[in-house]
């Protein structure tokens, strides 16, 4: 016996007899093997997925609410609460039918007019649904069972809203709750879904606990994403939140949690030499960095100065600060869409392919009229994506001669600021980093950051009518070999008006111990089909 | 009746009867006496010499990042290794030493100038005492942490929002400090006498108080330096401190304790630089306290 | 002596008062808007607009702070922007760990302090003391963060005799509670430990020279009984001073403890409330902790009363 294992044994004896052994919680051995203890991504504070659209609400609303339909692996939405439904010839009414035995966590049962209310509340709040109201003639309950929603104009995309992954998900509540204004948060957590919420044991910012609902009645079909059956083995879900990453992994090695949702990339070493610890890649949509820019002010209102930035960035620095030394966590992007989804398109994308090329960025700037102005740099520190891609940025600016004012600050008052439309002098800004879902950038649909309508648009307020008529025209489109060509073309043209500069393709890892069994891939954690021995 | 002694650095009350003494003389050979103050102030100077002579100490630009050359252990390029962004560790540690020097010393110096205006304004404008010691028991009370993050939040992160975050937490004590002292002089028989031959009071301070105060507010001064950077190593843990593009101990440590794990040196080189300045500047506080006080002057 | 507490306790409601005005200036007038935060990003700025007048965020200072402090006087410390529920029970929720810790800490560095310390003091000068020394003021200068790292690593990783992580309420049972709490009393108390050490050390030696002492010694006292029935006794009041002013350095210290060990306390829920911009929350717990500060020191100088009999108010 080595030494090291003889002196753990001899502190272990007279550790046990001064502790009384590693101590348990309160909870049996038989009922911890069916507690799951789960690591989230972020602080769960608040829980309204409708309200508050943070990742990290939606993955445990999921938990507890059901919705109408659910994508799966495919991106194709599958029906959930759904048992059947009919559209009439003309595209412009749709008529939906429950499944039968649907019941509310505190036992009263799914109405037609629960889903209504809902959906009114959901559309309020998602971008596509805005766009579902705006030709909207009636949403109506035609019997317990049974609702309609009537249009003026056509929307084929209406399944893919209902059952779409991204943030704001169409979940369904009941409809006292479902009336709250959608600017003001839920009280209760009454949901459909196949756990319930045990609000006495919530302790927001610190600990979120689930409990298995019996009356869930899981679809037939395999599950696949938000589709198919949603089937439960755990009896309770602990979420625990933990800030510090590098007690995140101790923990996981002691066996005090079972699951991490994220673990820092750089400790994924350690945790896969562990032989109770398994690992892979989270999400295969991952995550698209972004280096966003505005168009408001100089030097980045003009678009050779844009193009010099493309021109020079190394997407291979941003990804590699944020993700190591491990090139399975991600690839270079030349475009604006998700890899390995049918939409993905390198059209345009030359400029950011091949080696670097500072000296002709430099000429480009002066060329823009560059002429040493400050540029305003947001960078938020609390985030490990942008405090990463912040770094490299500074460099860059520095190499290309420009004159950079880092501001250093939190992702709070990042939010406050980029809002501001003055210029950069004067409380304003030129750049900020973020990143996006991957599963947000699949198509223009729920891309908000690809538009480009001025006023309208997201911060930084690019303005190109040409990306706009593109987007329309991607909207347009009959099938599948239309919405390609229109895809690429779009790509082309935003990154020709560059509407952002994109950092990159980044992945995640998600690590789990070896008894956990049943942990699928996917754009969020799913726990139907996790279970857990002993 | 003495008021209760109420501060970190407790200088030993001083006895009734003490005229001001200049100790110049005796302040020089005390020191060669008093071998915990000489080594700590060597170690400081070393430090210093350190930090200002940066570029010539085979450094290379600390915030130059390769992340291709991310984690690397030491070797001989990199002396103490690379950080996660490719920067050379040592380089960072070496210019490091300005901003901590820098923010201890500065924090140090300004909390014991406005809490000397202060304390003296306490101790001698009897209406004004009441207000502004709740005013300072009021400061007292609010974590320095938040000040710090608020002040981050108004501007930005940057040296000068830590400095000034820790002194405002600092003046409390030392003006405590100083009024203690200005109260306990002002019932003296020959500041009595001063004002009683018609000495002004900028006067009557000037000769009279501030020698009194000089030796504990030295003290005090040199712990909170050792304080002020051991405060902004734990801003910098919380996000709220020194920005990246400037390497400070603190936000070394900070940005490496993820990967405490995987890469300890990333933590342990920067704190064991920080711990040897705080001793140091520990160890000539004690030693200046020790040395300064009459009654100690014959110990060891 | 009644009085005395009386005009004290009086005396700290204009104390509160500037600090809650402070605090309350100063949340005003720094940028970052919860509004933003809470609509997410792909918000619109009417969304924002419209949130922000849903949380009454769009109303003057005056009128802001006045419903605060009406509000406050009634007990009533407003509800989270964040979570909606009322700040009491945020505040009641995370109450226990951030109290067992700090109490664990403060026995912890008590009991290990003050007999450092004495016994440096009677060893003056020699090499114990300068040992003793040595160790205390190497306990200030290391970053807690860093010591609990160590700590974690080597009893949690490596030996396995402690958890990693979390904290057990007391009603599970003394052993687990103490359990989880002592690495982050350890990593804490270091801080703790050095400063009472060196105030004891110099206390005693104050004590020490003073002319009952040589008589007691001459009467031929044990040195024991010397040292801990009259020199500490009368050394106590700066150490028990120090330990007052502690408590301000163990709630800065608690918020990094706290994200180490990951211990759902008030350390954290500042933290979390301050980058969040969730005003309510931020406020009520500066005049929590302004209190309880205030409290402690009105406690401190009751003690002297009990400790120094010649003191008298």
């Amino acid at each position: 016996m080595d030494r090291r294992s003889f002196v753990k044994g001899m502190a272990g004896a007279s550790a046990a007899a001064a502790f009384g052994g590693f101590p348990m919680p309160a909870i049996s051995q038989g009922a911890a093997a069916k507690t799951l203890k789960f690591v989230p991504q972020a602080n769960l504070a608040n829980f309204d997925p409708i309200w508050g659209t943070q990742y990290v609400v939606r993955n445990a609303a999921a938990l507890v609410w059901d919705t109408l339909y659910g994508v799966n692996d495919k991106l194709e939405p599958q029906r959930q609460m759904v048992e059947s439904e009919e559209v009439s010839s003309d595209g412009l009414t749709w008529t939906f039918k429950l499944r039968p035995g649907l019941k509310w966590h505190d036992g009263g049962a799914v109405l037609a007019k629960d889903c209504v209310a809902s959906l009114k509340r959901w559309a309020a709040r998602d971008p596509m649904g805005l766009m579902i109201i705006a030709q909207q003639n009636e949403l109506s309950a035609v019997d317990d069972r049974t609702f309609k929603w009537s249009l003026k104009k056509p929307f084929p995309k209406m399944l893919f809203a209902l059952g779409k992954n991204n943030s704001p998900c169409s979940f369904m509540m009941p409809e006292r709750i479902a009336q709250t204004d959608p600017f003001k948060q839920i009280t209760e957590y009454v949901g459909s879904g196949p756990m319930k919420f045990v609000q006495k044991d919530w302790v927001p910012g610190a600990k979120a606990v689930f409990e298995k609902f019996a009356d869930y009645k899981p679809r037939d079909e395999k599950a696949s994403w938000l589709a198919g059956g949603k089937q439960m083995m755990l009896d309770r879900i602990e979420w625990i939140i933990m800030p510090d990453p590098a007690t995140a992994a101790a923990a996981l090695q002691n066996g005090e949690v079972d699951w991490w949702e994220l673990p820092l990339p750089d400790l994924v070493p350690v945790l896969k030499k562990n032989s109770n610890i398994l690992v892979d890649i989270a999400d295969p949509l991952g995550n698209i960095g972004s280096f966003r820019m505005n168009h408001l002010y100089p030097p980045f209102n003009n678009v050779k100065a844009r193009r010099a930035i493309l021109m020079a960035m190394s997407q291979e620095d941003y990804m590699r600060a944020l993700v190591g030394d491990d090139k399975n966590l991600w690839k270079p992007l030349p475009g604006f869409f998700t890899p390995d989804t049918p939409l993905y398109s390198e059209a345009g994308g030359e400029i950011l392919k091949g080696p670097r090329n500072i000296e002709g960025a430099k000429k480009l700037l002066a060329e823009a009229g560059y002429n040493n102005e400050p540029v305003t740099c947001l960078v938020a520190q609390d985030q490990t994506a942008t405090k990463a891609f912040g770094d490299v940025t500074a460099d860059l600016l520095k190499k290309l001669g420009m004159n950079v004012d880092f501001a250093a600050i939190d992702w709070g008052t990042v939010g406050a600021r980029r809002a501001q439309k003055t210029p950069p002098g004067q409380g304003g800004w030129n750049m900020f980093h973020t990143w996006h879902s991957g599963a947000d950038c699949v198509n223009p649909a729920p891309y908000t950051a690809i538009r480009a309508n001025g006023d309208k648009a997201w911060f930084g307020w690019p303005d190109s009518p040409l990306v706009e008529q593109d987007i329309a025209n991607w909207f347009e489109a009959k099938d599948a070999s239309a919405e390609k060509t229109a895809i690429d073309t779009l790509n082309k043209d935003a990154l020709d008006f560059v509407v952002y500069a994109p950092t990159g393709f980044f992945l995640s890892y998600t690590a789990w111990r070896k008894n956990v069994s049943g942990i699928a891939k996917g754009p969020l954690p799913f726990f139907w089909g996790v279970s857990k021995s002993a | 009746m003495n008021p209760p002694p109420d501060s970190i650095a407790v200088a030993a009350p001083l006895p009734d009867i003490l005229p001001p003494v200049r100790q110049r003389g005796r302040f020089v050979t005390m020191l060669t006496r008093h071998p915990t103050v000489t080594a700590g102030s060597i170690i400081l100077l070393l430090l210093a010499i350190m930090a200002i002579v940066a570029p010539v100490l085979f450094t290379v630009d600390p915030t130059a990042l390769s992340p291709a050359r991310r984690l690397r252990p030491p070797s001989a390029e990199y002396w103490f290794g690379t950080d996660m962004l490719g920067r050379d560790v040592y380089s960072r540690i070496v210019y490091g030493a300005r901003v901590s020097l820098i923010v201890g010393i500065s924090v140090a110096l300004f909390a014991s100038f406005t809490g000397l205006v202060i304390g003296l304004v306490s101790g001698f404008v009897r209406w004004a005492d009441g207000i502004i010691m709740r005013i300072m028991d009021g400061l007292m009370s609010i974590p320095p942490i938040l000040l710090a993050i608020a002040l981050m939040a108004l501007t930005k992160a940057s040296v000068g929002n830590v400095i000034l975050a820790i002194t405002i937490a600092e003046i409390p004590r030392v003006s405590r400090l100083v009024r203690s002292v200005v109260l306990s002089l002002r019932e003296q028989a020959y500041v009595d006498a001063a004002v009683a031959s018609g000495t002004r009071t900028p006067m009557i301070i000037w000769r009279h108080i501030l020698p009194n105060t000089l030796a504990p507010m030295t003290v005090q001064a040199t712990y909170i330096c050792a304080s002020a950077m051991i405060i902004e190593a734990i801003l910098s843990f919380i996000g709220a401190g020194t920005p990246p593009t400037i390497p400070s101990w603190g936000n070394i440590m900070a940005e490496g304790r993820a990967l405490w794990q995987v890469k300890p040196t990333i933590v342990f080189f920067p704190a064991a630089f920080l711990s040897l300045t705080v001793l140091a500047v520990n160890l000539v506080g004690d030693g200046l306290r020790d040395a300064l006080d009459p009654r100690f002057a014959k110990r060891f | 002596m009644l009085a005395y507490v009386v005009r004290r306790i009086v005396a700290t409601v204009p104390v509160m008062a500037v600090v809650a005005l402070f605090v309350f200036s100063l949340l005003y007038i720094a940028p970052g808007d919860p509004a933003a935060v809470i609509a997410g990003d792909q918000a619109t700025p009417q969304d924002i607009e419209r949130i922000r007048q849903t949380l009454g965020l769009d109303r003057p200072f005056l009128v802001r702070f006045g419903e605060w402090v009406w509000n406050l006087l009634h007990a009533d410390f407003g509800t989270s922007i964040f979570t909606g529920l009322p700040v009491t029970q945020l505040i009641s929720q995370r109450i226990e760990p951030t109290l067992s810790l700090m109490a664990v800490t403060l026995v912890f560095a008590v009991v290990v302090a003050v007999p450092i310390g004495v016994l440096a003091a009677w060893k003056a000068g020699t090499l114990i003391d300068r040992a003793f020394m040595a160790f205390a003021v190497f306990g200030f200068s290391v970053p807690v963060f860093v010591v609990g790292y160590i700590l974690a690593y080597v009893f949690a990783l490596q030996l396995e005799w402690l958890p990693v992580q979390g904290y057990t309420p007391l009603s599970d049972g003394i052993r687990p509670w103490l359990a989880n709490l002592i690495l982050p009393a350890g990593a804490l108390g270091c801080v703790y430990i050095a400063l009472i050490a060196r105030i004891t050390r110099t206390a005693m030696l104050e004590v020490l020279h003073q002319d009952y002492i040589k008589t007691a010694r001459a009467k031929g006292m044990s040195e024991g009984k010397i040292l801990f029935l009259h020199a500490l006794k009368n050394a106590a009041v700066p150490i028990v001073t120090v330990i007052g002013i502690g408590v301000a350095l163990l709630i800065g210290g608690a918020v990094v403890t706290e994200s180490v060990f990951a211990i759902p306390g008030l350390g954290r829920l500042t933290i979390d409330a301050i980058l969040r911009r969730d005003y309510p929350v931020i406020q009520g717990l500066v005049i929590l902790f302004s209190f309880v500060y205030v409290l402690i020191n009105l406690l401190v100088d009751l003690a002297y009363i009990v400790l120094d009999p010649r003191i008298r108010y």
